[in-house]
């Protein structure tokens, strides 16, 4: 009978840690996300993330004053820059970390975000966002992309290996 | 950075390896297209790269400084797509429209590169 409870327990830990599906709230987040994950409150990384989720962000951070913590996990997408990001082609939106229209956002490293089809970040018309300590890698646009927005601070990046061969982009 | 990013600060990073050589602007840092202006780029690591620092003809107001750009393109990428031109740093905005201060670098479009090598520090006669 302690045995059942115990492993009922456990089960409900492990459910409560890793998040697959999108649209919630989250303050831990690991394992496979395969629609677009929207976080409104401080969250972290406690295990690698792979994501399937095509055509649109894996994490979108749908309100201001959040923080991320990558504690030292990676983030793997669906392509790779390496090899002109097949299967398929650099898809705009298929980002790693979306953040449009926020203010004080910060996403902290150690992290690797890596193979995304959009940007391996993207700070879209946000304000006074933080990116620091984090490695972008072989994703299909820039590793760290800025549109629009104004007062970000992106320091201690490491950007290697983005691109395409279409548009003009590359490593911040 | 693109679509009117403004008073964005980039600092201490690193950047390398970014680029295919065919598309010819891709770059370690780009500031591109209208309103991109009034960023800080400092204190930047970034080599191996299709152009190390791209900046599109109406961007004004950036200062760059202080910076290591040097090893943009890699040789091989050089020699092999020859027609790509890549530099150190490629600004295609106006001359005076952006501040570039203390930057080590070898190759630039309409950017000087004027920290590479030893400077006498006698006075002039």
């Amino acid at each position: 009978m302690l045995r059942m409870k115990t492993v009922t327990s456990l089960g409900a830990f492990l459910g409560a840690l890793f998040v697959s599906v999108g649209g919630a709230q989250a303050r831990d987040i690991g394992g496979t996300i395969s629609t677009t994950l929207t976080i409104t409150e401080d969250s972290q990384l406690v295990d690698d993330v792979t994501c399937t989720v095509t055509g649109a962000p894996c994490i979108t951070i749908g309100a201001s004053y959040v923080t991320l913590e990558l504690n030292g996990f990676t983030m793997t997408g669906l392509a790779d820059a390496r090899t002109a990001c097949s299967p398929g082609t650099p898809t705009f939106g298929e980002d790693g970390i979306s953040v449009q229209g926020q203010t004080s956002v910060v996403i902290r490293g150690p992290g690797l975000i890596q193979q995304f089809r959009g940007p391996g970040i993207f700070l879209n018309t946000s304000t006074g966002i933080t990116v620091t300590g984090v490695t972008v890698s072989t994703n299909c646009f820039s590793g760290i992309l800025v549109g629009g927005g104004s007062d970000h601070e992106i320091s201690g990046n490491i950007s290697v290996r983005n691109g395409n061969p279409v548009a003009a982009c590359g490593g911040i | 950075m693109f679509g009117g990013a403004s008073r964005n600060r980039l600092r201490g990073n690193r950047l390398s390896g970014n680029g295919y050589a065919v598309q010819g602007n891709n770059f370690g840092i780009g500031l591109q297209g209208t309103g991109t202006n009034d960023n800080v780029v400092e204190h930047n690591t970034i080599t191996g790269n299709t152009n190390g620092l791209f900046m599109t003809p109406t961007v004004q107001g950036n200062i760059v400084r202080r910076n290591l750009i040097v090893g943009n393109p890699p040789i091989q990428v050089d020699l092999d797509h020859a027609s790509a031109k890549g530099v150190d740093i490629k600004n295609l905005a106006p001359s005076g429209a952006n501040t570039f201060q203390g930057n080590k670098c070898l190759t630039s479009v309409n950017a000087p590169c004027p920290a590479v090598k030893r400077q006498s520090t006698a006075p002039a006669e």
